[in-house]
């Protein structure tokens, strides 16, 4: 079923266990050399960075190579066109296949811009020329990229299987009329808590370790997905948009006092069971939902200018930070707010370093330059680059 | 990892029974630690609370709530450094670790909290009068100096990009492309010795061994800078654009070396992907003047592109072993 080595990729997670006892001292230098031994990873794997610019090379590589066949052929037909995107697509798929077997690629950068490339191919291709509807494309999408998932275990493949699978309930139900437009959000809830118990469940099982990075990324998007189903604004501005429903601003929805219900309720949840069963995914999903409740009540509510409550917030905040951090020193509970593993400890610092200097920059169109002269606002060099 | 595999280890003997008593207590305990939650968290609280205290006063400038805002933020800003005068283990030319996580933050919050202050003095009473500039300088030199002192690479940033606001030029990361006009000969030359600057300090850094850990902030956005005035220089310069390609291949060959000698992926990948697009400039320039071929320049480009671009996924995966075969885990 999977394309790269089981073996292997069972060994990884070895690998990464056996490096953080060793970073935490439990292991010795030999005893961590003896299981990376007698658990050998046989993958091509590069730095992140390398990767990186392997499968932006790769992208570039593969549009033109399409471009040549496009040129080759130099077709205005729609279904031509199509063709040519799906005949594409079968070389892409086969250099994937000889990259991961002969090459023993793995998140090398180049299989995953194969695997993307060759499976936007065959997308476009089927659906460009028939001008399909939103049903047909997210079922096309959601088979395709399930395929992506079973044989290759691409993350980012499993979170787009996810959204197209909401996309399809989404259409069946405008579908089906008034009732099904009604109950969508409820559906999508449904659906959503069910693919959270069962990314969990399967992502537990042993059979399935190598499919353990899409179940966790169909947990967090799940989790997400649940929310947005229930939260106020998104159905309100959603069904607004979507079923012309021309509410004035002062309009409410039918049931709008459940959704302000879900909006509210289910982060906290999540925080209170995350916190009991020490999962942080849940601790963390709902830390960043809290701040969706403030935004969603802001949008319809102005309570307090926003600049007093960006003010209120950052000092409540900050003493909440400040008071967890010293409450946590010594463990509280199994959570601690001590560093408990030493690496990329270095390269955190420096992308926060960089966040930093991102989010608060100094203004440069204020004439405060030295030399004064000449307007520096136009962006006259970013169509080049 | 459970607890029976590592048994299984045991009984191997691959591992030995104090390591695997090691294990088991530390698997006993689940400790999970939210240090970088936490950190996150004050992060967002900073940025929250510099935001709205800097619109407060900007809403208020002349209302009666203004000079309570002033005096706040001036509270703040003191009480922030007063906190970090008094933890500070002191100056010291090597790395210092920093006391805490609140100690980073506090500082942050006062440095912002002083910039705010001094863009409000110059805003409401002209206090540095026409020369605009001191209303820049002051803040970056107290940036740099907190920085060097209390030893903070976040703050370091800070004043690297106020340094370059100084002279003109907005280098953060986002909006070094989207802001500068890099259509102009002052800024283009001002970048190339801002960026030759910063990254002669970084070689001071590190050879002189003051602030060694500085180097890679430094080295960072000067090889950004560099490369990215040195491919507006070819491109402003149009007549003259092989001669700055020979800078570009000469800024690629130094940061090559670098990479290679500290081992670091980053700089390789950044030095590849700068001096691809200059090659590109220079061979898709050269394709387009051949004007009597009718269609084959075209083709020419495009396979010219799938060439190059196989050539660069072997120079990478090649290199990427070199840098690996040296490293020791």
């Amino acid at each position: 079923m999977i394309a790269y080595n089981s073996v292997s990729l069972a060994n990884i997670e070895i690998k990464k266990q056996s490096e953080d006892l060793f970073d935490e001292g439990c292991i010795s230098k030999e005893e961590l050399a003896v299981i990376k031994k007698k658990y050998p990873v046989e993958f091509y794997s590069p730095n992140v960075f390398i990767a990186v610019g392997l499968l932006i090379l790769t992208i570039i590589v593969l549009l033109f190579s399409f471009g040549v066949l496009a040129l080759f052929f130099r077709t205005s037909d729609g279904n031509m066109f199509g063709m040519l995107a799906i005949i594409f697509s079968i070389p892409c798929f086969l250099a994937l296949e000889y990259m991961i077997r002969a090459k023993k690629h793995y998140s090398s950068g180049v299989d995953e811009g194969l695997l993307w490339g060759g499976s936007m191919a065959l997308c476009c291709g089927i659906s460009l020329p028939h001008d399909l509807s939103g049903l047909a494309n997210c079922i096309i999408i959601c088979l395709i990229s399930l395929l992506g998932v079973i044989r290759y275990a691409d993350r980012l493949m499993a979170a787009v299987v996810y959204c197209s699978f909401l996309g399809i309930l989404f259409y069946s139900c405008v579908e089906l009329g008034t009732t099904g437009k009604a109950i969508a959000p409820f559906i999508i809830m449904i659906a959503a808590i069910a693919s959270y118990f069962i990314a969990i469940t399967a992502g537990a099982k042993a059979k399935m370790v190598n499919y353990r990075n899409c179940f966790t990324i169909v947990e967090i998007i799940s989790l997400i997905s649940l929310y947005a189903a229930g939260n106020y604004f998104v159905v309100r501005e959603l069904s607004n948009e979507m079923f012309n429903l021309h509410l004035q601003p002062a309009d409410t929805i039918p049931f709008g006092w459940l959704f302000w219900i879900f909006t509210s309720i289910i982060p906290i949840t999540y925080l209170v069971i995350g916190i009991k069963k020490k999962a942080l995914i849940l601790v963390r999903v709902g830390l960043l939902l809290l701040a969706a409740i403030v935004f969603t009540v802001r949008y319809y509510h102005s309570i307090l200018p926003t600049e007093v409550l960006m003010t209120i917030c950052g000092i409540l905040l900050f003493a909440i930070a400040y008071a967890l951090m010293k409450w946590l020193h010594a463990p509280v509970y199994g959570f601690t707010s001590r560093v408990l593993s030493s690496r990329n400890e270095w390269e955190k610092l420096q992308i926060e370093s960089l966040i930093l200097a991102e989010t608060f920059k100094p203004g440069t169109d204020a004439p405060d330059s030295i030399f004064g002269g000449g307007s520096f606002g136009g962006g006259g060099a970013s169509g080049e680059f | 990892m459970n607890d029976p595999f590592f048994d299984e280890l045991n009984k191997e003997g691959i591992l030995s029974g104090a390591s695997l008593r090691k294990i088991k207590e530390r698997n006993a305990g689940t400790l999970i630690s939210v240090h970088w939650d936490i950190k996150t968290l004050m992060y967002l609280a900073v940025l929250l609370l510099s935001g709205g205290l800097g619109i407060l006063i900007y809403k208020n400038i002349d209302g009666i709530g203004h000079s309570v805002i002033l005096i706040f933020l001036l509270l703040v800003c003191a009480g922030g450094f007063f906190y970090c005068l008094k933890m500070t283990k002191g100056f010291s030319v090597n790395k210092v670790a920093s006391p805490n996580a609140l100690f980073d933050y506090l500082l942050l919050l006062a440095c912002l909290g002083f910039m705010t202050i001094v863009a409000y003095l110059q805003y409401q009473y002209g206090f540095f009068g026409e020369r605009y500039g001191l209303a820049t300088f002051i803040p970056m030199i107290v940036l740099f100096l907190a920085a060097y002192y209390f030893d903070n690479i976040g703050i370091l940033s800070m004043g690297i990009t106020n340094l370059a606001a100084w002279l003109g030029i907005a280098v953060t990361p986002l909006a070094i492309l989207k802001e500068n006009n890099f259509n102009n000969t002052v800024i283009i030359l001002t970048a190339l010795l801002l960026g030759a600057v910063l990254t002669a300090i970084a070689f001071v850094s590190k050879h002189h061994n003051f602030k060694k850990h500085f180097e890679f902030t430094y080295v960072n956005f000067g090889m950004h800078i560099l490369f990215l005035a040195a491919i507006a220089a070819m491109i402003h310069f149009e007549n003259v654009y092989l001669l700055w390609f020979l800078l570009v291949s000469g800024l690629a060959f130094y940061f090559y070396t670098r990479a290679l000698a500290v081992r670091s992926f980053y700089t390789l990948l950044i030095t590849t992907l700068y001096t691809y697009f200059a090659l590109s400039y220079v061979v898709i320039n050269l394709i387009s003047r051949m004007t009597n071929f009718d269609i084959f320049p075209v083709y020419l480009g495009l396979f010219y592109f799938i060439g190059s671009g196989i050539g660069l996924v072997l120079f990478l995966i090649r290199t990427n072993k070199k840098i690996k075969a040296d490293d020791s885990i």
